[in-house]
């Protein structure tokens, strides 16, 4: 027996807690017949939903059949036929569900349309040559960014739904035949197994990805970019494209990843290569030089060198603060600097900067708050961060902590320290990938692409770091 | 059970064979040999080296077995908790040796008077953390650092060779004394003995073996190197630099401005004592296990850092008294522990095969 | 509580963090820089009045500045040792005495003629950690005076103490002049060792004069002469006023800017202080003054040494076919020794071949002279053979020195022993020659060769 098309329609929208955006449309054909619909306003394209539904099936549509009305429905490119269970789903997806008196069956048809960015250049993956494009929030545009990288059979999408209320569309992409299955379906389940509220954000995914959770340290590739998702995942990598998100996340994930760039790749390997040492200098001095220089100044001055501590002294002499003090004052500044200015609107900036370098930097120095050395020596660390954009906030915890530990234990502290860090780092695995790979362990093949990288030519085999189908790149 | 790989292996065996060797030894040796010293350091180093090869053959009869397991086949049960036992007190003495040289050395060369708390603490933080991780971590952590250890130990070389008086005079040392110099410093040799007490978890193969030797000769190499640039820097004032690796960088005033170059050895010999503490911890707690049949790490690291910490606040072996004990007692343990049991292990084990084959037959 | 554990269990970043803040945060936190608890000196003189050691320390006293500027200021003390002078300079100043930056130590010639100075360096190179490779001279002044004068050249000028001496060390020294290198000397077989000398001296000689000497105790003129500058009056009343308690000779600390009772008479006659760094040096034997070596006859030595460079020949009087009496000076770019060690009836016989590549530098002579030897390469035989006879009797006349102070300046005594071990043995059995004494029986041969480059 069939209900009457406006009460079933009416119990649809009651599901979707009658919301002011459910449309619900009953509109008659040419013969006369009743054609029930429901959708989200707010949620479709309202031109095409006039011209490439309502016109066809009040104007064109006469024999009344869900199959006829579907061969009717030309503009749209993506209907199919659902049951009962599947139409709120549908509607909330954008779908337009079209139902007739007398059939239990329903056909939807996808609308959806809301406003979406453009893709535009990432402002933290900037390149001086090469593609500019960037991820954006909406999930089909930023498939099709990664499809038209891969004209091939072998690129696979598979797509899932995490969150309670959010029902966030998650894609998985990888290239069948490099990718290693068992990442993948390890991958799946632990999606799978996710069970929340909402994703909002692919941080949110990040975190139930990554094997220890509670880690400092990031073991889930984010990326912003579609040329750099594609290079990645014909090394096997795995993608996870977030609904909502200009990340995509990919797996597995070796430390050595975020000190490279796609620039390095798009210019000569030479000037790879040396870019990527002066980036793993700039790391170096971002952690380590503000804790050296105060184990410096506490603990050893007999090993800095006699110019630099004559300068240290005399510009430090009448300090109100012990060396320590300073440093994590100089460095809380920064910090306080640098969160202003992030949410500060553009036109604050000059006033911010004024206010920073001029009054809280020269004025500190001259009212002999500070000393010049530490802002020079704090202010390089903080600028040396950005070099990794992507570690950024890790490598600021991390300075913190190398200045902790140098205050308080000097140089071996800090040795101490790194030692310590190594090895929890050496003992994470990302997805059968050792953390500190290629360089602990060693894997000989894949340090043409570490820090001294090679031209691509003689990259002939994908990264044996990790597990992979076919090592083979190119004979 | 997670195993290292051979390259990891010969990372170890070279941090560990630097141990207590590049700081106080030359001059002590010194005292007894002069530059003969260096003929010592060769034979004890190709002892050393001797030793890798008897490891080769061991691993080869017993690819998965641990030492203790071959020493509890060959021996029984009871000789090898007692064997054992001699070996965790000995390795235990290793790690205050290590300790104590480093301590002097950085309290001499770099920190100003601090409070030894801060010694003590680093040393225990980081080699119980490293421990708890397990060998696997540490000698990936080994294997991360060993390019730029490698790079500081040659650099300290290079730098120095620009101070090299004159070579140093060779074969005039009375042989009693040379014998003499080298039974009594057999405590800062027989660090391949780590290879054996850890021998279950590397993963070995014939390339595997080439890999350790060539490591093994390679560091060699070096430390002699180290030993004869370090005669010729300072000929008859040998005994009074009791910091090699840093004096034969210091000896040139020519860097002043730069700072102390030898800022590149103090980091160096931070890196190498941690490590060498944190390898020599691990294998403590792996023995303890064994002989107490404990069941986890920490017990072994608790009952260390009790000890350790004891033994430093009551300054029961201090520097001073752990040289002494060095050069009087241990010898005599070393040279079973060290060179006789593996081989006596060895024959052992070639002749139950023989009897096993000749039954057998 | 459980949940803290937890949290500290799963992420030992935090667990390292806490033990470090609860054990070593508030003395962190309190600690001040180590250069403002420690006095940096960065030269140290020792001086012996009657029964006293004097330790005078160059010491860096930091003063608030945004510009770099290094000052310094010459402390003194006197006690008994030398650690307990260091002790009471520690006290007075209320700061650590660090060594580490030493560059330089100075001993007078009279502490050097009076004993051995390896036990007044024993405390430096003991416990205070001085470098081994501090430059180690001695002086004609007292060592306190001397490192006035010093700091004195280094308000005025560029010049500073510590390039002087890495210059000379380089081109005109023997050998390092350094606290290593002695020790070395010191405790070689020979027990010989060769100090820098730089003197300090006054009229018409060569050498670095600087104007403002009434700062430098017993040598300068504090009363009559005007002073230099603003600067530096200001400073000296600053300073005379901080220290009008201490005196010389106590154990207090007196600095270096005090006023002394010297004798008016003199004071004309000090005005320019010079500093005279000609290369000489002083041979020392078990840590004591032997002889010094002006810098001709260490030029001797230098002849056979082939890591010292710099050299120069000069020839006067040259007559032959291209000159009359004219001066020729020549440059050593190249120095070959090739060296032969034998015994000969018994007796050690060393064979130097001093092989020379010399360019003309300089020839004063009349205008066809200059004009006939305008080759750099221009030797002729008896050019050659004037320049082989200057050498060989530079060196012969070293050795003499040498062999009449019973100094082995050339470590004769080890090169035969390391070349000739059994012959040497036998020697020193058969005649009961102590090593030190090696080197008297030492026959010198020495031939040289000349090449125009």
């Amino acid at each position: 027996m069939f209900f009457n098309l406006q009460t079933r329609l009416k119990n649809f929208k009651k599901q979707l807690n009658d919301a002011d955006d459910v449309s619900i449309k009953i509109v008659q054909t040419k013969t006369g017949q009743k054609v029930g619909m429901i959708f989200l306003r707010s949620m479709i394209d309202n031109q095409l939903f006039q011209t490439g539904i309502f016109k066809p099936i009040t104007e064109e549509c006469d024999i009344i059949d869900m199959d006829k009305i579907k061969a009717n429905l030309l503009n749209i490119s993506n209907t199919k036929q659902i049951n009962g269970k599947e139409v709120v789903n549908c509607v909330l997806d954008g779908g337009v569900v079209i139902c007739l008196e007398n059939s239990n069956s329903y056909l939807s048809a996808d609308l959806q349309k809301y406003t979406a960015r453009t893709p535009a250049e990432p402002p933290t993956s900037a390149v001086i040559q090469g593609p500019r494009e960037g991820f954006v929030e909406d999930i089909k545009i930023n498939l099709t960014l990664l499809r038209r990288r891969f004209y091939s059979k072998d690129f696979v999408a598979k797509q899932l739904k995490v969150g309670k209320y959010s029902n966030t569309k998650i894609i998985i992409a990888y290239i069948n035949g490099i990718a290693d299955k068992s990442v993948v379906k390890e991958i799946e389940s632990r999606l799978k197994q996710i069970d929340i509220d909402g994703i909002v954000d692919s941080h949110y995914i990040m975190q139930f990805l990554e094997k220890r959770p509670r880690s400092l340290f990031k073991q889930v590739g984010s990326i912003e970019k579609p040329d750099i998702v594609a290079a990645k995942m014909l090394e096997g990598r795995v993608a996870i494209i977030v609904d909502g998100s200009p990340i995509v996340l990919t797996l597995p994930f070796v430390f050595l990843e975020d000190l490279q760039s796609s620039d390095d790749y798009y210019n000569s390997h030479i000037y790879g290569a040396f870019i990527r040492v002066v980036r793993i200098i700039a790391v170096l001095i971002a952690i380590i030089l503000p804790a050296t220089y105060l184990s410096l100044r506490i603990f050893h001055p007999n090993v800095t060198p006699i110019k630099f501590l004559v300068t240290i002294t005399n510009t430090t002499k009448g300090l109100p603060f012990t060396p320590f003090f300073e440093m994590v004052f100089i460095s809380l500044l920064f910090q306080i600097l640098y969160e202003v200015s992030l949410r500060l609107p553009s036109y604050l900036g000059l006033a911010t900067s004024i206010v920073g370098a001029l009054i809280l930097g020269d004025t500190g120095v001259k009212a002999g708050l500070i000393s010049p050395p530490g802002v020079i020596i704090v202010a390089l660390a903080k600028i040396a961060l950005y070099t990794v954009p992507e570690q950024a906030y890790q490598l600021s915890i991390l300075q913190y902590l190398f200045l902790f530990v140098g205050g308080s234990l000097g140089m071996l502290g800090i040795v101490g320290l790194i030692i310590y860090l190594i090895t929890y780092m050496a003992s994470i695995d990302s997805y059968g990938a050792p953390y500190l790979a290629p360089f602990a362990p060693r894997v000989k093949n894949d340090l043409k692409d570490a820090v001294l990288m090679t031209n691509l030519r003689d990259m002939k085999t994908r990264p044996q770091s990790f597990r992979n189908k076919n090592f083979t790149r190119q004979k | 059970m997670k195993t290292i790989s051979s390259r990891q292996a010969g990372i170890i065996l070279c941090v560990m064979l630097l141990a207590n060797k590049i700081l106080l030894l030359p001059s002590v040796l010194y005292e007894y040999a002069k530059a003969d010293s260096v003929f010592i350091l060769v034979l004890l180093l190709l002892a050393e080296i001797g030793m890798v090869f008897v490891f080769f053959q061991l691993k080869r009869k017993y690819p998965n077995a641990s030492f203790y397991s071959i020493i509890q086949t060959q021996m029984g049960v009871v000789f090898a908790k007692i064997l054992y036992f001699f070996i965790f007190l000995y390795i235990l003495y290793k790690i205050l040796l290590v300790y104590n040289v480093c301590y002097m050395y950085f309290r001499v060369q770099v920190y100003l008077d601090a409070s030894f708390y801060i010694f003590v603490f680093v040393f225990l933080i980081v080699c119980n953390s490293t421990v708890l991780r397990g060998l696997r971590p540490l000698a990936r952590c080994m294997e991360f650092f060993f390019y730029f250890l490698t790079a500081c130990f040659i650099f300290c070389l290079m730098i120095s060779i620009a101070n090299f008086n004159k070579f140093p005079l060779f074969f005039d040392t009375n042989v009693i004394k040379f014998f003499e110099g080298g039974f009594k410093h057999l405590f800062c040799f027989g660090d391949t003995l780590i290879l054996f007490l850890i021998m279950e978890k590397i993963k070995l193969d014939k390339k595997g073996e080439k890999q350790i030797s060539k490591y093994a000769i390679a560091i060699s190499i070096l430390i002699v190197a180290l030993y004869v640039l370090f005669y010729g820097i300072f000929n008859h004032i040998s005994f009074v630099h009791k910091n090699a690796i840093s004096d034969i960088i210091t000896f040139s005033y020519r860097f002043t401005d730069i700072g102390r170059l030898d800022m590149v050895a103090i980091v160096f010999v931070m890196f190498l004592s941690l490590f060498q503490i944190s390898v020599a911890l691990y294998i403590f707690c792996d023995i303890f296990k064994k002989i107490f049949n404990a069941p986890k790490d920490i017990y072994g690291l608790v009952s260390f850092d009790l000890i350790f910490i004891g033994i430093v606040i009551t300054a029961s072996l201090d520097y001073a008294k752990t040289i002494a004990i060095g050069t009087v007692i241990v010898p005599y343990f070393a040279i079973f522990l060290q060179y006789m049991l593996p081989i006596i292990c060895l024959i052992l084990s070639g002749l139950r095969r023989r009897e096993y084959n000749e039954k057998n037959s | 509580m459980k949940k803290i554990a937890d949290a500290l269990k799963s992420t030992p970043i935090l667990l390292a963090l806490v033990f470090i803040a609860v054990c070593f945060f508030p003395s962190a936190i309190i600690a001040p820089s180590e250069s403002s608890v420690n006095a940096i000196v960065t030269a140290v003189g020792l001086d012996k009045n009657d029964q006293d050691y004097e330790v005078t320390l160059m010491t860096f006293l930091s003063r608030p500045n945004q510009s770099y500027s290094e000052q310094y200021e010459i402390i003194s003390c006197s006690a008994p040792s030398i650690s307990e002078a260091f002790t009471n300079a520690s006290l007075q100043i209320g700061k650590n005495i660090s060594l580490f930056h030493t560059h330089t130590a100075v001993v007078s010639e009279k502490l050097l003629e009076e004993e051995d100075i390896a036990s007044s360096l024993d405390y430096l190179a003991r416990v205070a950690s001085i470098p081994q490779s501090c430059i180690l001279i001695s002086t004609n002044v007292t060592s306190k005076q001397f490192l006035e004068f010093v700091q004195e050249l280094d308000k005025e000028s560029d010049i500073n103490l510590e390039e002087l001496l890495f210059y000379t060390s380089n081109y005109v020294l023997w050998k390092y002049t350094t606290i290593s290198s002695f020790y070395e000397g010191y405790y070689s077989p020979v027990k010989c060792s060769l100090l820098g000398h730089l003197t300090i001296s006054q009229g018409d000689v060569d050498g670095i004069p600087i104007k403002n000497t009434e700062n430098v105790v017993g040598l300068g003129d504090n009363k009559d002469e005007k002073k230099g500058n603003s600067s530096s009056e200001s400073e000296s009343q600053e300073q005379s006023g901080q220290n009008d308690s201490v005196k010389n000779g106590s154990s207090q600390p007196s600095v270096s800017d005090e006023t002394q009772n010297n004798d008016e008479n003199n004071s004309n006659n000090m005005k320019q202080l010079q500093i005279i760094n000609d290369g000489s040096c002083i041979l020392i034997k078990n840590g004591k003054y032997q002889v010094e070596l002006t810098k001709e006859q260490l030029q001797g030595l230098n002849w056979l040494n082939n890591s010292t460079s710099g050299s120069v020949v000069t020839l006067d009087n040259v007559s032959d076919d291209s000159f009359n009496n004219a001066k020729l000076i020549y440059k050593v770019q190249r120095k070959q020794i090739l060296d032969r060690f034998e015994f000969q009836n018994g007796v050690p016989v060393y064979t130097a071949n001093v092989k020379l590549y010399l360019t003309l530098m300089e020839v004063n002579g009349t205008k066809e002279e200059i004009l006939k030897s305008k080759e750099p390469i221009y030797i002729s035989e008896t050019v050659r053979q004037l320049i082989e006879k200057q050498v060989k009797s530079e060196i012969m006349n070293s050795v003499e020195i040498s062999k009449t102070n019973n100094c082995d300046t050339l470590d004769m005594f080890e090169r035969f022993y390391d070349k000739k071990r059994t012959e040497t043995r036998k020697l020193m059995e058969t005649e009961n020659i102590q090593p030190e004494d090696f080197f008297k029986n030492v026959v010198f041969k020495v031939i040289v060769s000349i090449f125009p480059v």
